[in-house]
């Protein structure tokens, strides 16, 4: 006789096949190769694959490009993320306290949120052209020297910061709303009764009961900070020294430079980075919900 | 003088009066029960004692001071809300703690300590002061959060069903208990429920709260035989009241398919919802005959569900008293046990 779960293994396996071919197909395969051909000096258009060894490794660590690339991502993603998270829970905090006009404002907040990158990209290209934007028409109109947003060396990776941080903080304001709003008035209520100081009842019911919520919008941020592509690529293109980040490099190190072997790398190396980030960070998440769940 | 008195009480809530006209006064050391079905207006009650909310109209008064319009802080009065709403991710002590902090309490800390330890052998959760809140089961989380309402000596305690989510045998446990916490404490209480056995067992006085209106205020015993509503009468006592209709006929009571009841007085309205208790019920010597549709046995007693002329009327009676299911009786109920309400 033969047990259910013999039975029923060939079921299993045409559930479970398709997911798999695709996973294999679309993951695993792209992954794999991408780590074989970190190892040759493919190139996008012709050629013979050669093994180089680790040669493309080697010029991923002396490379001054990827360097500065890697520093402006992590401060991109610092600044942003930072500045979304503080003023996204400032504003929700307002917005919760009671708005006049509370279901328009959270609407027109919302907009930035909805729109392709791309879109923005071009958008603020517009607002913020040195000659004919609005923002530089007004300044010269008050009488203001304006300065080059877009074309500043040491201006346009903070216009590029500024884009990304009006596009996202009503992303913050909306998972710190919904953190807000589930905490229960009745433990407002009870520190109310029990005389708790506006600030204690802040840092010690509001903060706290929060956090979870506050750590996984962080998560969800930072990781798209992370591969910040399509804001610089309209707004200052792949190659502009001062905004590349490691994803417009690796865009223009394989498909301006077509080099596939040390692009490959590139992004090998970038995986690791991004594993080891995840990993601190969701240890950290799990700490604090196991912390602060409601009693 | 009282510790509470509230004066012609009234709030709305949009078009939905959840109080209307309550007065109402507890005395100094008083274990107060305000009895009364959902959505009676009891939690509203409670939080406009405690200034969660104001009242639209009406007075309250505490030891005498008006404190209608004074905020939650400044009234000195506990609230215990049936959700416990313990402060998440801090432990059992800091719980206990949080109310001594407050600003205007400077409490040294070795005050606080003492007062924190002083409520947890109280409440025997002496053990459970270093476990965070979230790790406690529902009782022991009541518990805490009764000692945060005792730790700083308030001038009244309010309760919001605080056993309603505890399971029954706990529930009788912790109803002991507290009956005697709040006598040792000399700190009078307004306990809100709906459950008519903490009403009976714990209450000096019972008021009886129905669609925001106080319909009847008294001892437990008074409001169990002397209801002064047929909805009162409902709400106290497990089996309840039995509430019948029936037609008078000349001397007698009929019930609603015609069979006799029993002796009517002849200045009795012609018609009339006569209540008697299940326990007034006597199985033998009545007027017409009645069968036994079920019988249920809980320990010191049986209560059998009667089919009577077309009601069904709950008779409890000593278990060693043989009924069985499907038995035709001649069920009686002394006139002296009948609340006669006309219809």
């Amino acid at each position: 006789m033969t047990s259910t779960a013999q039975r029923t293994r060939p079921l299993a396996w045409a559930l479970v096949g398709p997911t798999l071919a695709l996973l294999v197909a679309f993951n695993v395969f792209p992954l794999v190769y991408n780590i074989a051909s970190s190892f040759t000096n493919a190139e996008l258009i012709g050629g013979e694959w050669r093994s180089v060894g680790g040669a493309n490794y080697a010029r991923v660590f002396e490379d001054e490009l990827f360097a500065g690339a890697l520093r402006r991502t992590a401060l991109f993603v610092l600044c942003a993320v930072t500045l979304e998270l503080l003023l996204g829970f400032a504003l929700a905090l307002s917005l919760q306290r009671g708005v006049p006009g509370k279901q328009a404002v959270l609407t027109v907040l919302l907009v930035p949120m909805m729109l392709s990158p791309a879109v923005m990209g071009l958008y603020w290209n517009l607002v913020l052209n040195g000659n004919y934007g609005v923002v530089n028409q007004a300044l010269s109109g008050l009488g203001f020297d304006p300065p080059q947003w877009l074309t500043d060396r040491d201006l346009k990776f903070w216009s590029i910061l500024l884009i990304d941080v009006w596009m996202w903080t009503p992303f913050m304001m909306l998972i710190a709303l919904a953190g807000l709003n589930a905490i229960p008035a009745s433990i407002y209520e009870a520190a109310q009764i029990d005389r708790a100081r506006p600030w204690k009842v802040f840092t010690r019911i509001t903060l706290p009961m929060c956090a979870p919520v506050l750590g996984l919008a962080v998560l969800f941020r930072a990781t798209d900070a992370l591969k910040q592509f399509d804001l610089v690529m309209a707004v200052t293109g792949p190659n502009d020294a001062a905004t590349q980040t490691l994803s417009t490099l690796l865009y223009q190190v394989v498909f301006r430079d077509g080099s596939v072997g040390l692009g490959a790398a590139f992004s090998c190396v970038i995986l690791v980075l991004v594993i080891a980030l995840a990993t601190v960070f969701t240890r950290y998440i799990d700490r604090l919900q196991s912390k602060d769940v409601l009693a | 003088m009282s510790a509470l008195e509230l004066v012609g009480v009234s709030k709305s809530f949009g078009a939905r009066a959840a109080l209307a006209e309550v007065a109402l006064s507890v005395g100094e050391r008083e274990f107060v029960v305000v009895l009364g079905p959902t959505g009676a207006g009891k939690t509203t009650l409670l939080r406009t004692i405690a200034g969660l909310e104001t009242p639209d109209r009406g007075e309250v008064r505490l030891f005498g001071a008006d404190c209608t319009h004074s905020s939650p802080a400044a009234r000195d009065i506990a609230l215990v809300f049936q959700n416990f709403s313990l402060y998440p991710g801090k432990t059992v002590r800091e719980n206990l703690a949080f109310p001594l902090l407050a600003p205007g309490r400077e409490l040294a800390a070795g005050e606080i300590g003492e007062r924190v330890q002083w409520a947890a052998k109280l409440l025997r959760i002496e053990r459970l002061l270093d476990r965070p809140a979230r790790k406690l089961s529902g009782g022991e989380m009541q518990r805490v959060a009764i000692g945060r309402a005792i730790v700083r000596r308030p001038r009244l305690f309010l309760m919001d069903e605080p056993l309603t989510n505890l399971d029954a045998k706990l529930r009788e446990e912790l109803r002991v208990e507290l009956r005697e916490l709040a006598r040792r404490l000399e700190t009078p209480v307004v306990w809100v429920t709906h459950d008519s056995a903490e009403a009976l067992s714990m209450a000096d006085r019972v008021v009886a709260l129905f669609a925001g209106r106080v319909v009847q205020v008294g001892t437990p015993r008074e409001l169990y035989l002397r209801p002064a509503t047929p909805a009162v009468a409902r709400q106290l006592g497990s089996p309840p009241m039995n509430l019948v209709e029936v037609l008078r006929d000349g001397a007698v009571w009929r019930l609603p398919n015609g069979d006799a009841f029993g002796a009517a007085a002849s200045d009795a309205p012609q018609r009339a919802l006569l209540g008697f208790r299940p326990e007034h019920v006597r199985l033998e010597g009545g007027a017409s005959e009645a069968l036994v549709e079920v019988v249920e046995h809980l320990g010191p007693q049986r209560v059998v569900v009667l089919r009577w002329g077309g009601a069904t009327v709950h008779a409890a009676v000593a278990s060693s008293v043989d009924v069985a299911v499907h038995q035709r009786l001649r069920p009686a109920v002394a006139a002296e046990h009948c609340l006669i309400w006309p219809r």
